[in-house]
């Protein structure tokens, strides 16, 4: 991966799988848990920092968006808009598999915008969707007893009124 | 470049079920229905959402959003037609604003009330409602005559306000003051703290129409006095038979609008606000009420105290909506409707009342739309684009015939405790 074309301070980031990435400094200041290594570093950041959770497809990806935002914010003007039409965009793209690493990895790498906005999509995803949409979604085994969900849903009754078809 | 041979993450869903935090935070972009319904996913989602610590941050989260979710409709008058009472728990389920569903719980389900008692709503605010019991039954004594409580029927919790008699001392006792209870609740100051204002009418002095309003506020979190009604402000001077209910509370006040004398000559614009900063009952800088000949509905939408007013309580076709300028200074009139046929697609409009008003959507401050009654069916009708939406169509208003309009509540759905 290279591609330099002005003279910023360039860092380079090893995922799991080996494959590097070389990311501006404005760029890894946005990636916390990347910012924090090189703050505890005496000195300069030389060699690849290694991201032991993190795989290639995920951090091409989060590279992408921060790029992306980095490009947009430098024209005022227009930032709002596109930004929000690339965002748009970036969510479609997914699969819901392909979300939830993403959020794992922007959840390890600490990127909080994209944290934020990656936390919305889910939330969006899953607002009006049935308990099981849910538990299918997210992997998660039911424990209760059908006795106790039984109670539980006829207590809030309303609550399951208008849930989209899964 | 090495390239380490790493099988796939096998089970990357999982992962975000097992770090709280990030499950936490996902969870706090939903809305408070969503949750509810969500509690049944696990016992630990239920144990996540039903943690004051999660309730907290989700209703500070989400204290700008005024989402109306669904409205309570009176459904009964008491004997003297003064106050519109609720006494069937079918009947306050609110009323779905999306679909006409019936919305959260009953306020009243999870309290026991005599059947001899009434019970009815008094005011809405920001997810609570303040609900007052007056005690018809004979062998209580002891108790005091109403008794009065603030719930959030999204999540069923309830606290009983104290009794507000046992605070007033014994010369006012003696004068038996009309009693006005109101509430405001602003999760956006404080996402757990209510303050109740008890407002006290004292008989009008001699030779005069007028009469001396006390106030007392009474807050679920005071540090000073916890539990206690506390006197504040001074003693107000106002119009004898202007009456303190269907308060708005909007930007740190509880507002109330209306007339005196209705019937007569006399008629006259009464404005009152308590203000939550200075603590004090208000008469001054509130405009009067832009025309005497129409019934006014108040209510907080859009960033703005707004003003529905109608020709006729029964047969309102004529509607004019207005907004309070921010410095209290003027009615600014915003749209005027004639509700004729051409708006009503099938039938020929019998009858319109208002209900309320309400913002469209969320994150958009720009619209509202009118809560009305058309022929029986509760209809949106958006002011942007003049549609309606029917919502439910076998609503019979109390009294038809009534002087006076419906009264409704809003409701928003909040993950407040109490």
């Amino acid at each position: 991966m290279s591609g330099i074309s002005d003279t910023e301070r360039m860092i380079t980031l090893k995922t799991v799988e080996g494959t590097l990435f070389d990311v501006k400094s404005s760029i890894a200041k946005d990636i916390k848990t990347v910012q924090a290594f090189i703050d505890d570093s005496d000195d300069d950041v030389t060699s690849p920092i290694p991201l032991p959770n993190v795989f290639t497809r995920e951090l091409s990806r989060i590279l992408d968006y921060l790029n992306n935002h980095h490009r947009f914010r430098s024209d005022i003007e227009k930032a709002d808009e596109e930004m929000a039409r690339y965002d748009a965009e970036f969510a479609k793209s997914m699969s819901h598999e392909e979300l939830k690493a993403l959020i794992l990895a922007a959840n390890y790498l600490n990127v909080k915008d994209l944290l934020e906005f990656l936390n919305q999509t889910v939330a969006d995803v899953i607002q009006n969707k049935s308990v099981e949409f849910v538990r299918n979604f997210f992997g998660i085994e039911n424990d209760y007893t059908p006795e106790e969900e039984e109670k539980l849903r006829n207590e809030n009754e309303w609550a399951f009124n208008g849930v989209e078809q899964d | 470049m090495s390239r380490i041979k790493v099988s796939k993450s096998p089970s990357s869903p999982e992962k975000i079920e097992e770090n709280e935090d990030l499950l936490t935070e996902i969870l706090l972009h939903l809305g408070a229905k969503t949750l509810i319904r969500f509690k049944c996913v696990s016992k630990r989602w239920s144990t996540i959402i039903s943690s004051p610590y999660f309730c907290h941050r989700h209703v500070f989260r989400h204290a700008n959003i005024t989402k109306v979710s669904s409205i309570f409709l009176e459904s009964g008058e008491d004997d003297d037609n003064k106050n519109r009472y609720f006494n069937n728990h079918n009947d306050i389920k609110p009323l779905s604003l999306e679909n006409g569903s019936h919305g959260s719980s009953s306020p009243f389900d999870s309290i026991e009330i005599h059947p001899k008692d009434l019970a009815y709503i008094v005011q809405s605010c920001n997810g609570l409602l303040l609900c007052r019991i007056l005690h018809h039954h004979k062998n209580r004594a002891f108790l005091p005559i109403e008794s009065f409580f603030v719930c959030n029927p999204t999540t069923e919790c309830f606290n009983f306000l104290p009794d507000p008699y046992k605070a007033l001392d014994a010369d006012s006792h003696e004068s038996s003051p009309w009693l006005y209870m109101n509430f405001a609740f602003d999760p956006s100051t404080s996402s757990s703290d209510y303050v109740a204002i008890c407002v006290w009418k004292f008989k009008a002095v001699k030779n005069s129409s007028r009469s001396r309003f006390e106030t007392m506020v009474y807050s679920s979190t005071d540090e000073a006095e916890p539990g206690s009604w506390r006197p504040c402000g001074s003693p107000l001077m106002a119009p004898a038979k202007f009456e303190l209910h269907n308060g708005v509370y909007f930007n740190g006040s509880v507002h109330w609008i209306g007339f005196v004398d209705p019937d007569s000559y006399a008629k006259m614009s009464v404005s009152l606000r308590f203000d939550f900063k200075e603590l004090r009952l208000r008469d001054d800088n509130m405009p009067p009420l832009p025309d005497l000949d129409y019934f006014y509905i108040p209510a907080a939408a859009c960033g703005h105290l707004n003003l529905v007013g109608f020709s006729s309580p029964e047969r309102s076709n004529m509607i004019r909506v207005y907004k309070m300028a921010m410095d209290y200074s003027k009615w600014v009139l915003l749209h005027t409707l004639d509700l004729s046929p051409m708006y009503w697609p099938n039938d020929f409009i019998a009858s319109v009342k208002v209900l309320h008003l309400i913002q469209d959507s969320e994150d958009d401050c720009s619209g509202m739309s009118l809560v009305l009654v058309v022929n029986y069916n509760v209809v949106v009708f958006r002011l942007k684009d003049y549609t309606f939406k029917r919502i439910y169509s076998r609503y019979v208003p109390w009294n038809e015939t009534a002087e006076s309009p419906p009264i409704s509540f809003e409701h928003i759905e909040s993950l407040v405790q109490l």
